[in-house]
């Protein structure tokens, strides 16, 4: 009796962990699939091209020839570095406000919207941009990329940067005061050298979510195919074009879609990669 | 800023709320110069509220209020005008916990108050400031090679020695001690004690402690703190040998903490 009852508990035991397994595979299965599907005929892609695939443009639809997607890096590249430049500063002042600040109204505002900015369709986001910069000044351009990314990325990086602050036990707070300096140079010298490779991490985070979005612009930066046209001009992006490209019918473009998928996929987990080796976390 | 006071510093009826909770309740203490003065008492009877009064850390808790009066050389710090920086250059304090800056060297955490107070700007000046610190807390032998390593390589004992440094190196005329030895072992509690009665000669040493052993060993004067009260204040041996209220009389027994 005893033995049965145990061996019922064997069994449930096993059987249970057999699903946790098989859905935990089922889980991570497609992103398996995405990486190497993407891998596979990115590279392809890439291979075919050579060279050409990062400083070419993009051959005439259905040509047996690929190109390259050079306007859509160029593109990203400024949209997201100008994005970064407007963006970054804006994120930290305000995580150090919400911290140093933390009774006042304007502080909890802050840190609540930053929190709900992160959940807001960026669609939505593309499409205040369209009404606000993009109609008055009767273009889409890489300007008003840039400035829909920074809105992108300025929630991930205030929250995330907002806990690596936090996180600084409150006795290096003390110890700062006590040597007698000044409130910012409490902040810049010793909480941004304490809580460094939180803040670098959440800048990461930011650009690497700013670099990959693409419904936010897509009704700013104006999908220039074949050129960079400079600040105010058309831009393209490889989001934009991995969008545009994927969805015709011609197969030159499509692989072209994937050269780009792949190098977005690769630029993105480098970034990480190597800042993640560079910076040494500070001991506590 | 050096009034010549007989005190350094003198509470008048100092309170201390922590939102509605009253933490310190009426304490007058006068605490004269060059003296190891001892703040006593169990645990959560507000001693390190008390000290973190006499040089305004109190006031970076957001919940904390005070009512009275603290003279540091004969003026209230508590009025407008009086901040951290003009009270870092006469108050030091070391904590409980060793905590040198993590991110910086065993150079830069010494150096770092004069540097970035601009009250040195010389390099070979500031070489010898850092190592005179140094010098003083017996650590200087033991960093003398490796000054540009992180703080966090130091064992937990040169740590606290570190932030002895720390505090040294801005030279103050009060050091407040937070039970600086109690995370710390026999030898190392040696080290620091003798560090102590050194320093009387040249600032005053005011140390909180839970240990009525530490507090006979090192101190010339001691208050004995109970709740938030201050229950009794007086030369060392005086106290110990002849203690008047049963509180204090228990707790020398090891009735408490």
């Amino acid at each position: 009796m005893v033995l049965e009852h145990k061996k019922a508990r064997i069994i449930k035991d096993r059987v249970f962990t057999i699903i946790i397994i098989g859905l935990t595979i089922l889980s991570i299965l497609p992103l398996f699939h995405i990486t190497i599907e993407i891998c596979i005929r990115g590279l392809q892609a890439i291979m075919q091209s050579k060279l050409d695939f990062f400083f070419g443009v993009p051959s005439p639809p259905g040509s047996s020839q690929l190109g390259g997607i050079w306007p859509a890096i160029i593109g990203s590249f400024v949209t997201v570095l100008l994005a970064s430049l407007i963006g970054i500063p804006i994120s930290l002042l305000t995580s150090i406000y919400i911290i140093e600040y933390p009774k006042s109204v304007l502080s909890k505002i802050c840190d609540k919207l930053a929190l709900m900015l992160t959940e807001f369709p960026t669609i939505i986001i593309s499409l205040f941009i369209y009404i606000v910069v993009v109609v008055p000044m009767g273009t889409p351009s890489a300007f008003a990329a840039a400035l829909s990314l920074t809105i992108i990325m300025i929630p991930y990086i205030t929250i995330q940067a907002k806990e690596a602050l936090r996180s600084i036990p409150f006795t290096y707070r003390e110890a700062a005061y006590s040597l007698g300096l000044p409130r910012s140079k409490v902040i810049f010298t010793i909480f941004l050298g304490i809580a460094r490779r939180g803040i670098l991490t959440s800048i990461l985070i930011g650009v690497a979510r700013a670099l990959g979005d693409t419904a936010s612009i897509l009704f700013t930066a104006g999908a220039a195919t074949y050129s960079f046209y400079g600040l105010f001009g058309h831009a393209g992006a490889i989001p934009l074009l991995i969008f545009k490209f994927i969805q015709t019918s011609y197969e030159n473009w499509i692989q072209l879609a994937y050269g780009a998928a792949f190098i977005l996929t690769i630029s993105t987990m480098m970034i990480i990669l190597i800042l993640r080796l560079l910076i040494k976390e500070v001991k506590l | 800023m050096l009034i010549d006071s007989e005190y350094v510093i003198e509470t008048a009826n100092l309170n201390v709320y922590y939102g509605e909770l009253k933490i310190l309740d009426n304490i007058n203490i006068r605490i004269p110069r060059n003296v190891v003065f001892a703040i006593m008492g169990p645990s959560g009877s507000g001693k390190s509220t008390l000290l973190r009064t006499f040089n305004k850390l109190i006031l970076l808790n957001p919940d904390a209020r005070i009512k009275g009066v603290v003279k540091l050389f004969g003026k209230n710090i508590y009025n407008p005008g009086y901040d951290y920086t003009e009270i870092s250059k006469v108050v030091g304090i070391v904590f409980q916990t060793p905590n040198p800056f993590p991110h910086l060297s065993i150079y830069d955490n010494v150096a770092l108050g004069l540097k970035l107070n601009g009250i040195i700007k010389s390099r070979n000046e500031m070489e010898r400031r850092v190592q005179e610190a140094l010098e003083k807390v017996g650590l200087w032998d033991e960093v003398k090679g490796k000054l540009k390593m992180p703080s966090t390589e130091l064992s937990i004992g040169q740590k606290q020695r570190l932030c002895i440094a720390r505090t040294l190196a801005l030279k103050p005329k009060v050091i407040l001690m937070d039970e600086p030895t109690s995370s710390l072992d026999p030898s190392n509690t040696r080290k620091i004690e003798d560090l102590i009665m050194e320093l009387k000669r040249e600032a005053t040493v005011i140390i909180v402690t839970h240990s009525p052993a530490q507090a006979y060993r090192i101190s010339d004067y001691v208050a004995f703190l109970f709740s938030g009260r201050l229950i009794e204040v007086g030369p060392t041996k005086e106290l110990f040998e002849n203690p008047s209220q049963k509180l204090l009389k228990d707790f020398l027994r090891g009735g408490y903490g």
